[in-house]
């Protein structure tokens, strides 16, 4: 059993909310809701706090980490399969991101370079994280975290020093409030992403404190994400900012430090891809680790080569253009995240509403730390 | 050759294996035929016979010639043995029935250092250390007496790492010295030395310390499995200890630290590190050890915290000079161009305007370049040291930049990257850092910044992976240890740093006030 | 673990031989600016080149630093990749840091090329843009400056300048104007800039603000209503010169130096009618008389300030009388309301047009002395 500290569970679920969102969300939500798109990003708050109760009420009243979760909740049968899709999905989702970014950075960075030559590199890099086990890539995630999160203030502050226009905010309000309802919904398939707590929290030092490094994750990405899109629209304007691809991108284009530096959006890119790699790592892994514990496998880490290229393959062809992968963003990806994120935490939610808690977690707990003391 | 020979050798009623397994016999002349087999062909191996005592007694004194403070063997063992038995308290001048053996251990012969040994192994495992061995006719024992003494560089100020504040002694290629420095600074009971002897030819003195009370007990005995499973026919410098004990054994990250300076050793040990020594270097190693050995300097502590964090900083950011910059500044003119200000763009442009190669391959040409004129610099007599740096720095860099091979840029680049990686306070440190950043000019060469931050990101996975002695690599940074992380960063003044920095298994992390003393 | 040592191979081989994304310099030729005009309703794209000089060479005797190139063609990257067919390097265009848009092009249609210009990464939206003013782009770039090898960098240069110094025109970066070109309730404004015989021969000159309404150029402001329109413009800035005749029957002229000063516009609704209200609060020093007329005095401070404040109202009354006549909503107006009372803007949207040019604005001055250099009297010639 692993064991990952505070810090590092707070690392690697912001770092799983984040980087994809910091790109997408403005695109989203100002096509939903134009100038009000940050208040919209801000008010994701409120389905983040409603995951959080509920992914912590789960935790509470589980014994074993996810994906041995749902067999305890669904029963053998219904939860082996539930959990046979989960590594489908995740599958899936560690295939989206990587070919997202790779194809924004064919887009933005390096045009002329195939797009597999870019999937191709970082799987390797990936690979070699995962080979290298949970614990590290904890380690990794908290340097990343300490590395990136700084940076992202920065730009921020560079872009929000020149571009102050508080006036392409207004008017607040007077908008459609089912788009409105709709986008905060948006950015609630963004929170569900918590999901991941499931697992990591069992391996938690302070189990105690699980819920409370939550919200703390969760408040740093509204902040990160409303500071985002106020800055984008604040630079571009609510129309602009909805006809860019990549508005949040084209923005740190924008930056000009000292009428010198300018045009660092390469930079950007460099530190984003931590990001990146930090948020594909972590859905690799599940998908390594669901596998593990599924079909009762010794080890999770010698599956990281054989799935690298199922990855690869998806990641290449899960779309043939940019606007159809815009439509798997804006369509595809909340209609199943919502079904993995919400709705199945939602069932074994009201599931252990009518359970006991677990009587012998205590007992389980101490059992866990006479373990850890004697491999350590 | 070696066929026949050994043949010989085992006609021969006794071989040298078997003797040295053997004890020592009471027969002066068996002893004298077993030396004979043993240092055969030895000719520095000196076996003075003597006389002594009535009834006549004979003796026989070996040493090898060199090894040993001749005028002490001669004051203190051969003089009193000849000249002296009249001190011992016998009237008639008749040593009958006494035990002579104990009589002249006690009473007659006066080294400090004197031990009694039964085997052929123990006995030329003294001599050739530099002692003397002393075989009385009838007696099993043979008497060692200490008397080592050979040239010795003396203690000067090491080299390699040089300071300007604080001491500057050093250590030098004899153990006995370097221990001596250290207890010099130590002065408690708690410091403990242990020796191990290892080296089956070279029968090499090693020696692991530690303070008792601070070091973590469980570090100490792994390390002490660890050397003593080591099974080498020679041990030669502390870095042949060094591959076989560290964790990863393949990775080039330094995970001891190396050091000739004692101080260095002393405050590494109260932060409850262990050092390990080997006699003939003058290198000692120190473990556990993270990444902050590669901004870290002993003088640091030696001067004011403000200079001594800035400088911190300066090496922190020469670190990664020293990594990335030729990588970034190929990336940037042949990838990134927007990034550049056209006004540099264009001075750029115009320096590189006819120049045949494109970027990467210059920037690897002046860096390998420069790695050779480093190394034949480290190599080349001092008094030819100059007219190399002359002429490859000066003539080929100018030469090379006038003909349009290189443009001025590159050079430049190069350049600063070189000074840059002088600043490393570690050598050992530094190789990585040099290894590494021909892999950042491939990888920038084939993805730009991208390819750079790719390989950035892979490095940093091996490094959060690696170990040393059961300590993360990374240590204060990840996992997070924000008591911990502001004294590497910079340097904390000395009324701030109230606790030690932590070890997993750390006995007492108290270093000033609050009652608890761990001195004594 | 072998697999994995034999992908990374493959990898590692495949992306160096992908590196077809590197650029070498020696192969790239870098661009200052950009300029779009329309030829025989064709696009024609003229960029302007910075020929690095030659170390140890004197660039006098290769004549003017810079090249210019241009090529015509049905768009925009027609024409820009035309250029490759007569031209041996890759165009940087994302070194350029002017985009000169021609005159002909601006008063027919920018949709030719905003669509080109908003999606191409190389195209720095932070770049300064300006509309040519009876000169093609082309001649624009052709024309030497002096003191600068590159007209490209020399009109940023000159638009930053005049504008802490005599506080004219109001530089433009392209982000802007393509976003008042795409907002309602606002329109775009570009600084122009002219070709003119001086001393030295033709060199460039800034004149006019150009002033579009939708996609076109509807016409121009002067230099008066130029400066109108920068005190008008919601927010603080800082320079520039205003003349105003010395009171007191006095034939000089005295010259006010402003230094900092901050707008303030809100619209009202006045009897169901759209009232624009303008408030400008400046300061300034007293910088020149022409005449040896005992002028500064403390008396005399609330006169010379009543004078500066008439001066700065009658520009922004010019300005703004200029732009209703035109009908476009340079001062983003219709934005300001929008974003005051968005179910107001709702009805008026549509009528946008015939509302702008009958909307009132009340316009308050507020203009202060603080310091007069180096003299606190006024000289007196005897």
């Amino acid at each position: 059993m692993p064991r990952i500290s505070n810090f590092q569970l707070y690392a690697m679920l912001f770092l799983f909310l984040s980087p994809l969102a910091f790109l997408e969300i403005p695109e989203i939500l100002t096509n939903l809701v134009n100038q009000n798109a940050w208040l919209a990003a801000f008010l994701g708050i409120i389905p983040g706090y409603l995951m959080i109760f509920v992914f912590n009420y789960i935790l509470k009243k589980s014994r074993y980490p996810f994906p041995q979760l749902l067999i305890e909740h669904l029963g053998k049968y219904l939860g082996g399969m539930v959990g046979f899709f989960y590594i489908l999905y995740f599958v899936f989702l560690t295939s989206f991101t990587l070919r997202f970014f790779t194809d924004f950075i064919e887009t933005n960075v390096l045009p002329g370079t195939p797009i597999s030559i870019h999937i191709g590199v970082l799987l390797l890099a990936l690979v070699i994280g995962i080979r290298s086990g949970i614990v590290n890539i904890a380690r990794l995630h908290e340097i990343i975290l300490i590395i990136a999160l700084p940076f992202i203030i920065i730009i921020l502050v560079l872009i929000l020093g020149p571009h102050w226009n508080t006036e392409r905010l207004l008017p607040v309000g007077h908008v459609d409030y089912k788009l409105f309802m709709f986008s905060i919904g948006s950015t609630m398939f963004v929170v569900s992403k918590l999901f991941i707590v499931l697992t990591l929290g069992f391996w938690c030092e302070k189990k105690g404190q699980v819920a409370s490094i939550m919200v703390k994750a969760l408040w740093t990405y509204i902040i990160i994400i409303t500071l985002t899109t106020m800055a984008t629209i604040m630079t571009f304007g609510g129309i602009i900012t909805s006809f860019l691809t990549f508005p949040t991108f084209s923005m740190v284009t924008l930056v000009n430090i000292g009428n010198f530096i300018q045009n660092i959006d390469i930079i950007f890119i460099g530190f984003w891809i931590l990001g990146i790699f930090a948020a594909t790592i972590m859905a690799w892994f599940m998908v390594c680790y669901s596998t593990q514990i599924l079909f009762g496998l010794k080890d999770y880490k010698f599956l990281a080569a054989p799935s690298s290229l199922m990855i690869g393959i998806i990641s290449i062809l899960i779309s043939s253009n940019i606007l159809e992968l815009l439509v798997v963003t804006q369509r595809l990806i909340p209609i199943i995240e919502g079904a993995f994120f919400i709705i199945i935490p939602l069932i074994i939610f009201f599931i252990t509403l009518f359970k006991p808690y677990p009587v012998n977690e205590q007992v389980l707990n101490t059992g866990q730390n006479d373990q850890m003391g004697n491999t350590a | 050759m070696r066929y026949i020979k050994s043949k010989e050798e085992q006609d021969q009623a006794d071989s040298p294996q078997e003797i040295i397994k053997a004890e020592i016999s009471s027969s002066l002349e068996d002893n004298r035929q077993a030396l004979n087999v043993l240092f055969d062909s030895c000719s520095d191996i000196v076996m003075r016979d003597f006389s002594f005592g009535s009834p006549e007694t004979r003796g026989l004194v070996i040493y090898f010639d060199g090894l040993v403070n001749k005028d002490e063997l001669e004051q203190n063992i051969l003089r009193p043995l000849l000249l002296g038995m009249d001190m011992l308290d016998t009237k008639d001048d008749d040593l009958s029935g006494k035990d002579i053996f104990e009589e002249i251990k006690n009473k007659i012969i006066s080294p400090a250092e004197m031990k009694a040994v039964k085997t052929w192994d123990e006995l030329c495992h003294h001599i050739s250390s530099g002692d003397s061995a002393l075989l009385i006719d009838g007696y099993e024992d043979g008497i060692v007496s200490g008397t080592r003494s050979w040239p010795t560089r003396g203690i000067t100020a090491p080299e390699n790492e040089v300071v300007i504040f604080g001491p500057k002694e050093g250590f030098n290629e004899t153990l006995r010295f370097n221990t001596a420095q250290i207890r010099r600074r130590l002065k408690s009971t708690n410091f403990k030395i242990e020796s191990f002897v290892l080296g089956r030819v070279t029968k090499t003195d090693v020696i692991m310390c530690y303070i008792k009370n601070i070091a973590p007990a469980g570090m100490i005995e792994e390390i002490k499995k660890r050397i003593n499973e080591i099974d080498i026919d020679g041990v030669l410098d502390t870095n042949y200890i060094k591959e076989f004990i560290v964790d990863d054994t393949k990775s080039l990250f330094s995970q001891v630290m190396h050091t000739e300076r004692p101080d260095r050793v002393c405050g590494q040990l109260l932060e409850g590190r262990i050092c390990i020594m080997v006699d003939g270097s003058p290198m000692a190693l120190i473990l556990p050890t993270t990444f902050s050995e590669y901004i870290t300097s002993p003088d640091d502590y030696y001067t004011h915290f403000i200079p001594a964090s800035l400088i911190r900083l300066l090496r922190f950011s020469a670190f990664w000079i020293s990594l990335l910059l030729p990588s970034l500044y190929v990336a940037l003119i042949s990838y990134h161009q927007e990034m550049i200000p056209t006004a540099l763009l264009l001075t750029i442009a115009a320096s590189r305007e006819g120049v045949p190669f494109p970027s990467f391959v210059e920037a690897f040409l002046l860096e390998a370049m420069f790695e050779m004129l480093r190394e034949a610099g480290i190599r080349l007599p001092r008094a030819v040291g100059p007219a190399v740096s002359i002429v490859g720095a000066l003539i080929i860099g100018d030469a090379a930049v006038r003909a349009g091979l290189v443009s001025t840029p590159m050079v430049v680049v190069v350049a600063a990257t070189g000074i840059a990686s002088f600043v490393s306070p570690s050598y050992n440190a530094s190789l990585i850092v040099r290894i590494l950043r021909f892999g950042f000019l491939a990888a920038s060469a084939m993805l730009g910044f991208l390819g750079i931050m790719i390989l950035l990101v892979i490095v940093l996975i091996r490094m959060v992976s690696l170990t040393s002695f059961g300590v993360p690599y990374l240590a204060p940074l990840s996992p997070l240890d924000l008591s911990q992380i502001s004294d590497i960063m910079v340097r904390r003044p000395w009324f701030v740093n109230r606790r030690r920095p932590y070890l997993e298994g750390m006995l007492n992390q108290i270093r000033q006030g609050n009652g608890k003393d761990d001195a004594s | 673990m072998k697999l994995l040592r034999i992908i990374g191979l493959i990898i590692i081989v495949l992306a160096g031989s992908g590196c077809s994304a590197a650029r070498e310099l020696n192969d790239a030729a870098i661009v200052a600016g950009i300029g779009m005009e329309l030829e025989d309703q064709q696009l024609k794209v003229s960029l302007q080149l910075a020929q690095p000089a030659l170390s140890g060479q004197s660039s006098s005797s290769s004549g003017p630093p810079f090249k210019v190139v241009s090529e015509t063609g049905r768009s925009f990257n027609e024409s820009l990749k035309k250029i490759g067919l007569s031209f041996p390097r890759e165009p940087l265009l994302s070194q350029a840091n002017l985009i000169i848009l021609g005159e002909k092009l601006s008063k027919t249609d920018l949709a030719l090329v905003a669509d080109a210009s908003l999606r191409n990464p190389s195209i720095r939206k932070n770049s300064v843009v300006a509309v040519a003013r009876a000169a093609s782009p082309e001649d624009i770039f052709n024309t030497e400056v002096l003191m600068e090898s590159l007209s490209a960098s020399a009109i940023p240069k000159m638009l930053k300048n005049q504008e802490s110094q005599i506080g004219i025109y109001k530089s433009v970066t392209y982000d802007e104007f393509l976003n008042k070109l795409s907002t309602p309730g606002i329109e775009a404004v570009a600084p122009q800039v002219t070709l003119f015989d001086s001393l030295n021969g033709k060199t460039v000159k800034l004149e006019g603000t150009a002033v579009f309404k939708g996609r076109r150029m509807v016409g121009s402001l002067n230099s008066r209503e130029s400066r109108g329109f920068r005190f008008i413009t919601p927010g603080r800035m800082a320079g520039g010169i205003i003349n105003i005749p010395a009171p007191f029957d006095d034939p000089g002229m005295v010259a006010m130096e402003l230094t900092r000063s901050q707008t303030i516009v809100k619209p009202e609704l006045q009897d169901g009618k759209i009232v624009m209200k303008i408030e400008y609060v400046g300061e300034g020093n007293y910088y020149e008389q022409t005449s040896s007329a005992d002028i500064l005095s403390l008396e005399n401070i609330p006169v010379l300030e009543t004078l500066t404040e008439q001066a700065i109202k009658a520009d922004i009354k010019a300005c703004i009388s200029k732009s209703q006549k035109l009908g476009s909503d340079i001062f983003g107006w219709g934005n300001m309301v929008n974003s005051w009372d968005p179910d107001l803007w709702k009805q008026a949207e549509n009528d946008w047009d015939k509302i702008f040019p009958g909307i009132n604005a009340e316009i308050t001055v507020k203009f202060d002395i603080r310091r007069s250099y180096l003299t606190d009297r006024s000289m007196v010639l005897k």
